[in-house]
């Protein structure tokens, strides 16, 4: 027993300092929070003739109490059908519900700052057709009064141009107090063509990671070939501090 | 201290026990290349319309240009025969749904379709009942150029019959042998005697079976070689047997044509009885031999009875760089009575070439080869042809 027992403490005591590790040092509340409440968030794809539609994901995350972020991604791509015309639209809306709430009652107003980016890409193709967005916009409101509206302008190509979008709008700010707010965020991807299918390719606004579109849907010789794409769609962050 | 032992000696098994690594994925299927024709239809209707049905339209064009020590032929030397011409060799269409082999349970169907349009191969590889006229349009001589529906087959695939059964019906290539017949398959431009005086397509059923993942049996019934629906059909087995190694870096290829071995001399028609064997290895990631020997032979030959042919073929390739690679080949071909060739004797011949593909869809490939038939006269009454080939192929 004499000779186990230093083997047995050996192989003991390294549990015994992981069991008296103080505990890690859990992160400082915010003292302004969202509580994310009822959410309705839809995207309706409409297809029409030669089409592909892809993605369609509405994400809200809320990486830190004071902090959400949500992006809608998706993809729409519209080409030459023999007979007739063809549309792909991919049509985004979110109404979310959420909750200021002051930890400290010594806090009276906040500060909510909102902006959003759209990355993605547009193409066209000489033969015909054409891609857009429609404004990408998110407005803050509270019961009927509308507090912040952001719109990220929306563009278009057609006859054969092509485009790689990162635009940005905001910061913008608005001063609130504590209790409940809407969020309503749109976003509309379309994509068309004319029915011409002698000639042409097809037309795509392309607002998702990979693999939302496929490759066998846009021409071979496309222009953006091996763009980054994890950070494509229309995203929206929204923080707020107390004032 | 027995106690400690015991511990220490458990502790591994159970932490190697619970970090056992996962089982990896099965490995996905290769997408096939695309070339230029599909690349050009891609993000188009019909492009879709192929895509969406699994269905793959290419081709190629090889021309080449022979310099030669022969004045006009360089027959018995076949397909890039012209001396000192340029020959549009072959200019191929393909038209294919692939049958799927991997991911999935249920079985799949598919097709293929060959097509020489127009090219100076199809003098040698043509069938006797499909447009076969073209071998005397020309005062009872071949034309210089041709068509020939070379492969045309409805495919199915069974995943779930021991490893994979595949079904084929319809005119399919030889199963034997180290060459093929589209350009793009093999390593150099010229072709071996072996290849050129033996059976390029069968017209049947073929059941391609693989038992394991060492092991593939084909068995077919076919109505003759190189003849398609004619008079002169009749019943014929083919078949094959193939071991592959299990680090896939050597495999045996054992083939057989099995008829009556009788010329038939009512319709001048041949009908060989061929063995074959082919040995490959992969001396190394940039090295590869390949080594065959056929052995050949038809009954009741007008004029000479039996008649036999003997090949032996060695092939040695070395990858220079991604791009480009070399090829030396050293062939012994026997023509016993001269029934294949017309000239009896020992052929031998010994070719070196490269492979440049300067880009994905071009292949450049320059060679020297020496002939040399000791009985003989073949090449235009010489004992010995020499030729400086080049040849270009261009996928589209």
């Amino acid at each position: 027993m004499k000779t186990v027992m230093p083997y047995l403490a050996v192989l003991v005591l390294p549990f015994t300092a992981i069991a008296a590790e103080p505990p890690a040092a859990a992160p400082a509340s915010p003292p302004v929070t969202m509580t994310l409440h009822e959410r309705h968030g839809h995207e309706t794809p409409i297809r029409k003739g030669f089409t592909h539609t892809g993605g369609g994901n509405i994400d809200v995350a809320q990486p830190s109490p004071d902090t959400v972020i949500i992006t809608m991604t998706g993809v729409a791509v519209a080409g030459p059908h023999p007979c007739k015309e063809s549309v792909a639209t991919l049509d985004f809306n979110l109404d979310q519900c959420f909750e200021i709430v002051f930890d400290k009652p010594e806090t009276k107003k906040a500060k909510l700052t909102v902006e959003a980016r759209v990355i993605g890409l547009l193409r066209s193709h000489k033969g015909g057709g054409a891609a857009q967005w429609e404004p990408a916009a998110v407005t803050i409101s509270s019961g009927p009064t509308e507090l912040l509206t952001l719109a990220v302008p929306s563009h278009s190509v057609s006859g054969g141009d092509s485009l790689s979008v990162n635009d940005h709008q905001g910061p913008a700010s608005v001063s609130v107090g504590s209790g409940k707010l809407n969020l309503h965020q749109a976003f509309v991807l379309t994509a068309s063509h004319p029915g011409k299918w002698h000639r042409g390719k097809t037309a795509s606004a392309e607002f998702a990671p990979d693999p939302a579109l496929d490759p066998l849907w846009i021409s071979y010789f496309e222009p953006f070939h091996g763009a980054n794409k994890k950070d494509f769609g229309f995203q929206v962050t929204i923080k707020i501090a107390p004032e | 201290m027995l106690q400690f032992l015991c511990l220490c000696a458990a502790l591994p098994w159970g932490q190697t026990l619970s970090a056992e690594a996962p089982v990896p994925p099965p490995p996905a299927a290769t997408a096939p290349d695309r070339w230029l024709l599909l690349k050009a239809l891609q993000g188009t209707y019909p492009g879709w319309i192929l895509d969406s049905q699994r269905i793959q339209v290419n081709g190629w064009t090889e021309g080449s240009f022979t310099a030669s020590s022969a004045r006009n032929e360089q027959l018995p030397m076949g397909f890039n025969y012209r001396a000192n011409e340029f020959l549009l060799q072959q200019n191929w269409l393909r038209i294919e749904r692939s049958v799927v082999t991997s991911g999935t349970s249920e079985p799949t169907y598919g097709f293929r379709f060959d097509n020489i349009l127009p090219g100076s191969d199809y003098r040698f590889t043509l069938a006797r009942g499909v447009f076969s006229e073209q071998l005397t349009a020309r005062h009872g001589q071949p034309s210089t150029y041709g068509i020939d529906p070379i492969q045309f087959y409805g495919e199915a695939n069974f995943p779930t019959v021991a490893q994979g059964l595949d079904i084929k019906v319809g005119r399919f290539f030889a199963l034997y042998g180290v060459e093929t017949n589209d350009a793009v398959s093999n390593a150099l431009c010229s072709h071996a005697y072996t290849f050129i005086y033996d059976p390029f397509t069968h017209t049947g059923i073929l059941n391609t079976l693989k038992l394991t993942n060492s092991w593939t049996v084909q068995a077919g019934l076919v109505i003759g070689s190189d003849v398609f629906i004619d008079p002169a059909d009749e019943p014929t087995f083919v078949g094959t047997i193939k071991w592959t190694r299990s680090d896939q870096r050597a495999n045996v290829l054992a083939s057989a044509i099995a008829g009556s071995g009788r010329f038939n001399q009512a319709k001048a028609f041949h009908n060989p009885e061929v063995l074959d064997l082919v040995y490959t290895y992969k001396v190394n990631p940039l090295l590869n031999y390949s080594f065959e020997s056929l052995l050949g032979y038809t009954t009741h030959v007008t004029d000479l009875g039996t008649a036999w042919w003997f090949g032996v073929l060695n092939y040695l390739t070395y990858d220079l760089t991604p791009r480009l690679s070399a090829t030396g080949r050293l062939e012994f071909f026997d023509d016993e009575q001269g029934q294949r060739t017309r000239f009896p004797g020992l052929y031998t011949a010994f070719t070196t070439g490269l492979s440049f593909r300067p880009r994905k869809s071009i292949v450049f490939r320059p060679e020297l080869r020496y002939d040399y038939n000791g009985e003989s006269r073949p090449f235009e009454g010489r004992h010995g042809l020499f030729t400086a080939t080049t040849d270009v192929i261009l996928r589209w």
